[in-house]
C-alpha cells in the first residue's frame, strides 16, 4: 500500500462521531416508530388474510353454482323419461355394451338397496360423457334418475337440491361423480 | 438506547464518508443522522453500502434543493466556513478541503472503505477508467501538495 494510503487512512480514522453524537443520532428515531412498523405488518398480514378468505368463498361459492347446475340438468332429463336404448337389470352387461364410457359403472350399496337397475343409456352432463340409468324404487315402484360420470370436481361433493318438485342428490365415490334424480 | 459496536462502527464509517462529501463536521454529522433515520424508519438494511447510498442521495437532494436558494447568500454561508475551517488546520485538512467534492468522496470510497474501483463505478455512476483515472491523479495531486507544504 502506498504511504500516501496510509497517510489519508489514519486522518480519517481520527473522524469518528462523539459518544454523545452517537447517541443523539440512535436516540433521533421518533417515539412510537416500532409500533408503527408492527401496524404495517398487521395490516398487510389482514389484507392477505381477507383476500384469501375472499378466493376461498369465491371457490366454494362457485361449486356451489356448480353443482346446482348438474341438479337442474339431471331433474329436467329425469322428467323428460327418456327410454332407456340398454334395458337390463345386470350391471355387468350394462358395462359391457357401454363401452365408450370411460369409467367402470358400479351402483352404490345405498342404491343397490333401495333401487332396482332397468337400464341405461349414453347421456352427457356439462359436456361430459355420462351414463344415465333407469332405476325403480323398490319400496314404492317410482323411476329415479341416476347420471354416473368421471369426478372433475374438488371435495365436498354430498349435496342435496330440490328442483321444482324432484328431489336430486349428489355425491361422489373415490373419482365418480353420482347425480341421483327422484321424485 | 444502547447501540452496539457494529452500530457504532457503521455509524462512524458512514460519518466518514458524509465528511469527505461536505467536508464539513456539522452537515456530516446531519447527514449521518438522516440517512439512518430513513434506513430504520423504512426498515432497510442497515448495511454499509446502503448506508452510503442514502448518505449519497440524501446529498444530492440536498445539493439541488441549495441551487434553488439565492446564490449571495448561500456563497456568503460557505466561504464563511470554509474560512473557519481553515485556521490552524492541519496540513491535510487543507489540501482535502481544496479537492472537488467528488474527488475526496472517491479517495474515501478506494482507499478508507476499500471499495474496487467498479463497486465505485457502480455507486457514482461512472465508468471503471474514470475512477482509477481520478484516484490516481488525486493521489499524485496530494502527494506533491504534501511534499511542497513539508
Amino acid at each position: 500500500m502506498e504511504e500516501i494510503d496510509n497517510i489519508i487512512k489514519e486522518h480519517y480514522a481520527g473522524k469518528s462521531l462523539s459518544t454523545q453524537q452517537l447517541g443523539q443520532i440512535v436516540n433521533a428515531l421518533k417515539p412510537g416508530w416500532q409500533t408503527k412498523q408492527l401496524f404495517k405488518y398487521a395490516a398487510a398480514a389482514l389484507l392477505l388474510l381477507c383476500l384469501t378468505a375472499a378466493l376461498l368463498m369465491n371457490r366454494t361459492i362457485s361449486q356451489h353454482h356448480l353443482l346446482k347446475k348438474y341438479a337442474e340438468e339431471v331433474a329436467f332429463n329425469h322428467l323428460k323419461d327418456l327410454k332407456s336404448d340398454i334395458i337390463t337389470a345386470d350391471v355387468a352387461e350394462l358395462n359391457q355394451k357401454m363401452s365408450k364410457l370411460n369409467f367402470d359403472i358400479h351402483l352404490p350399496e345405498a342404491v343397490l338397496n333401495n333401487y332396482n337397475l332397468l337400464g341405461g343409456r349414453y347421456c352427457s352432463l356439462d359436456k361430459r360423457i355420462a351414463a344415465q340409468l333407469k332405476l325403480e324404487n323398490k319400496e314404492v315402484g317410482d323411476v329415479a334418475t341416476l347420471y354416473i360420470l368421471n369426478k372433475k370436481e374438488d371435495k365436498d361433493l354430498d349435496k342435496s337440491f330440490l328442483v321444482d318438485a324432484t328431489n336430486v342428490q349428489i355425491w361422489d365415490e373415490q373419482s365418480v361423480l353420482f347425480v341421483l334424480a327422484s321424485n | 438506547m444502547v447501540y452496539s459496536e457494529e452500530l457504532e462502527d457503521l455509524l462512524n464509517r458512514g460519518y466518514r464518508y458524509s465528511l469527505a462529501l461536505t467536508h464539513q463536521e456539522e452537515d456530516a454529522f446531519d447527514l449521518v443522522q438522516n440517512a439512518y433515520l430513513k434506513i430504520r424508519e423504512g426498515n432497510k438494511p442497515l448495511v454499509i453500502s446502503y448506508l452510503i447510498t442514502t448518505i449519497r442521495n440524501i446529498y444530492i437532494d440536498e445539493k439541488r434543493k441549495q441551487k434553488t436558494r439565492l446564490k449571495w447568500f448561500s456563497r456568503t454561508t460557505r466561504k464563511e466556513s470554509y474560512t473557519q475551517q481553515l485556521g490552524g488546520e492541519p496540513i491535510l485538512e487543507k489540501l482535502l478541503s481544496k479537492l472537488k467534492e467528488r474527488d475526496r468522496e472517491i479517495l474515501l470510497l478506494s482507499v478508507v472503505e476499500e471499495f474496487t474501483a467498479k463497486e465505485i463505478g457502480e455507486l457514482l455512476n461512472m465508468p471503471r477508467n474514470t475512477v482509477l483515472t481520478i484516484l490516481s491523479r488525486t493521489k499524485k495531486k496530494l502527494k506533491s501538495q504534501l511534499i511542497e507544504k513539508c
